[in-house]
């Protein structure tokens, strides 16, 4: 097994950054498609597997047309939604309707502007797919909306009725994330190639479901220990503002020899605020990194199974090193980073985060990767820049 | 010689070779043996960026390539070859002072365009849009108002008559343009809970103006509730809800493109910083729909001080309401229906200029119209 290596660096980053930024600005954002192309071509550039680098080849002139267009209907939409809110609602459905096929075009257009040692990758799955990969989570969503509504209805709008609702959507959520992970992972890989090469995983819904229950119960536990905490520290706060916190305002207003007009239950009440606003404010950070947690490993543990499930052409496996903890920390101290230096530290973190989750891929090729051919691409390039056009990343899922 | 990899057209295998550049020939070197060569500018070179590795594609698509990036770039530079638009970015990229330059043109920049940039350019947009842009815009507002916080108006039809009469005869002549608007005038009752009633007025982009019954009723001469409805004749001429909508909207394809770069703006106040914008913008508004009615009211003879009278005791009004938990809603000369929405939070953000501000200008006005002026020259006014 080898590891991939990245080796960007965030101070090289920072000035690709920055002078992107400023180019996009510059020009009212017609830059913005060559910028984003330098970004990729940068951190493909300086991925490495045994020595050769991966490389993207996209121009800035192809991603330009699919901007164009995408920024077409975002304004038409902004403006229609002011203006007409029924037509919007129809453009939005438009697009819904079409989103699994650019989804499609756009996996297209992605792979092969990815070549490693020479060779393109590729994506071979059909459009059928993507409206199949759509289709189930749609499925499964209208038949828990009709056992809902029938619960309700049989239960006479009974507080029973809502009861049993909220307690099969609780099993149901983490069935329907399941679902809609393997499905897309399994389009996603088994459509992928590199040159003639095919990649393909053979991946089970219980698993998915597992990892997915297992993530999302630590979840509710974390986030009830965390409400229980604060719950009791806000209790205690009232009991000790109702009692000794007001004789002790009473007592100082007393040794300052006032008397009579001391407002005891307004400070109080002060007192309160104060105490609840910084409960809330721990509070709230508290649960963005809960919520920080529980995504980390559910990336982790769907990266590991996989990557283990996953072969090209049968000699060539791949395995995930990646763990929850150290992904974690690296999300939030890159928060934390960016925030505290009013966005400066935006590459760093990037590049940071890039870098473990690339060098935690390995890979074995028994026999090379020698013998790979580039394919030609099927389709005309009219329609492939058409499914950039949306910007959908939807490679993040997996890798 | 400059040491790397020689692919042939589309094919993962590779030879470790070298490139001789002379002159303007070129030589690819497979173990002392000459494999390929040509005329330099037959080659196409990948730009460069930062230090990844350089592909140069030979016309036969084969691909050479090399992590000997400061050789390509000197050969390129002694053939004269063209380094292109993007050997130009790469100069910029190399130096840290033009990185930490760009940060501060760049806050310039967008700083810039914000403040003077966008409402330029909305205005003349706005301005250019057909009428029928305006009208789409308000349709079926009142019909909505009217179904959601309106009732119908208590005041008697001799006092509304009145109040009509005086406007279209004398306040909306005032205006005279090749593009009239057509102003409309609704009284409407707008009551909150059981006994409070909002006193406020607004204009809708098609020209229809409502006025509540507590406004009228506040009003204690004339002059006030001319000056209101000048004010609100501002917006519709001057097209503010258009703008508005322009403004609104370049700024959610501006941040969302930021967003396409810079992902955790999204967890960071987009909406407060967007508001706080959009706060900006109807300030600027409100004080050119105040200009527009002092203007007016100089030719009309109207007291220009009594839009500040009737504003403050409008504030009054609210003010002493408050205190009775009536916080939902705010006097204010609001011109579109959206503003209703943020009235709860102008509380904090006032979406009006600063009191002092335009009580400054009123004064200026005022000053005019004591002398006998009909036109009245003030300064940072075009």
């Amino acid at each position: 097994m080898e590891a991939l290596k990245f080796t960007g660096d965030g101070a090289q980053y920072f000035k690709i950054w920055i002078v992107n930024i400023l180019l996009t600005v510059v020009t009212l954002g017609i830059y913005y498609p060559w910028a984003k192309v330098r970004t990729r071509r940068y951190f493909f550039g300086n991925t490495f597997l045994e020595d050769a680098n991966f490389e993207y080849h996209a121009t800035g002139k192809q991603l330009f047309i699919g901007f164009v267009i995408s920024m077409a209907f975002f304004i038409a939409y902004i403006f229609l939604s002011n203006f007409s809110p029924i037509l919007a609602m129809v453009l939005m459905l438009v697009l819904m309707v079409a989103t699994p096929w650019i989804i499609w075009r756009s996996l297209k257009f992605n792979h092969r502007m990815i070549s490693y040692r020479n060779v393109r990758f590729g994506f071979g799955g059909g459009v059928g797919g993507a409206y199949v990969v759509f289709a189930y989570p749609l499925a499964l969503m209208l038949g828990f909306g009709l056992v809902a509504g029938l619960t309700v209805a049989i239960f006479k709008e009974n507080i029973i009725g809502f009861g049993l609702v909220g307690a099969l959507s609780l099993i149901f959520y983490p069935v329907f994330l399941a679902m809609y992970n393997k499905v897309i992972s399994h389009y996603f890989t088994n459509g992928s190639l590199f040159g003639q090469g095919k990649f393909s995983a053979d991946l089970k819904f219980k698993p998915f479901l597992m990892i997915m229950l297992k993530g999302l119960g630590w979840g509710v536990v974390f986030v009830l220990i965390a409400l229980f905490v604060f719950g009791s520290l806000a209790l205690i706060a009232a009991f000790f503002s109702d009692f000794s916190f007001t004789d002790l305002l009473a007592d100082a207003a007393q040794k300052r020899g006032k008397t009579g007009d001391f407002d005891s239950d307004m400070e109080m009440s002060a007192g309160m605020g104060i105490l609840l606003v910084a409960g809330l404010m721990l509070l709230y950070p508290l649960l963005i990194a809960i919520g920080f947690y529980v995504s980390s490993y559910l990336k982790a543990q769907h990266r590991r199974y996989l990557f283990n499930e996953t072969t090209l052409d049968d000699s060539i496996r791949f395995n995930s090193t990646l763990e929850a903890k150290p992904l974690f920390q690296i999300r939030i101290t890159n928060l934390l980073l960016v925030m505290m230096s009013a966005g400066i530290a935006y590459p760093w973190t990037k590049v940071r985060l890039h870098k473990y989750l690339t060098e935690t891929i390995e890979v074995e090729a028994e026999n090379g990767f020698g013998g790979y051919i580039s394919q030609q691409a099927s389709e005309g390039a009219l329609g492939e820049e058409l499914g950039e056009a949306f910007d959908i990343d939807i490679g993040g899922i997996a890798f | 010689m400059i040491a790397g990899r020689y692919y042939l057209a589309g094919q993962s295998d590779f030879s470790i070779a070298d490139l001789a550049l002379q002159g303007d020939v070129y030589t690819i070197i497979i173990a002392s043996r000459q494999v390929e060569s040509g005329e330099l500018s037959a080659l196409r070179f990948s730009d460069r960026l930062g230090n990844i590795a350089r592909k140069i594609t030979l016309p036969n698509g084969a691909v050479f390539e090399t992590a000997d990036n400061d050789a390509i770039d000197l050969a390129l530079k002694n053939s004269r070859q063209t380094v292109g638009f993007m050997g130009g970015v790469h100069l910029l990229e190399r130096h840290m002072g033009v990185a930490i330059l760009s940060i501060f043109l760049v806050v310039g920049v967008v700083f810039s365009s914000f403040k003077w940039g966008l409402p330029a350019a909305s205005h003349v947009i706005a301005h250019a849009l057909p009428d029928e842009a305006n009208q789409a815009l308000s349709s079926n507002v009142l019909g909505f108002l009217d179904e959601h916080f309106f009732e119908q108006s208590q005041l008697t039809d001799i006092e509304q008559n009145k109040i009509r009469n005086r406007f279209f005869n004398t306040i909306v002549p005032l205006y005279q343009a090749e593009e009239m608007p057509q102003f409309k005038l609704h009284f409407r009752l707008w009551s909150v809970g059981d006994e409070m009633s909002v006193a406020n007025a607004f204009a809708l982009p098609s020209g229809d103006i409502v006025i509540t019954d507590r406004l009228v009723q506040l009003a204690e001469t004339q002059d006030e509730i001319d000056i209101v409805l000048l004010h609100e004749m501002g917006h519709v001429v001057e097209r503010h809800s258009l703008e508005q909508v322009i403004e609104g909207s370049a700024i959610v394809v501006a941040v969302s493109m930021a967003i396409g770069d810079v992902s955790w703006l999204a967890d960071m106040g987009v909406g407060v910083g967007s508001f706080l914008i959009s706060s900006f913008y109807s300030r600027s508004h409100e004080t050119e729909a105040d200009q527009f009615a002092y203007k007016l009211s100089l030719k009309g003879g109207i007291v220009p001080k009594s839009l500040g009278i009737i504003l403050g005791r409008m504030e009054n009004d609210m003010g002493m309401r408050r205190e009775d938990e009536c916080s939902a809603t705010q006097a204010d000369l609001n011109n579109s229906e959206a503003d209703k929405e943020e009235s709860r939070l102008s509380d904090y953000f006032s979406t009006h200029p600063s009191s002092g501000e335009r009580a400054e200008m009123g004064e200026r006005y005022q000053r005019c119209f004591e002398q006998g002026l009909t036109v009245c020259l003030v300064s940072g006014e075009d």
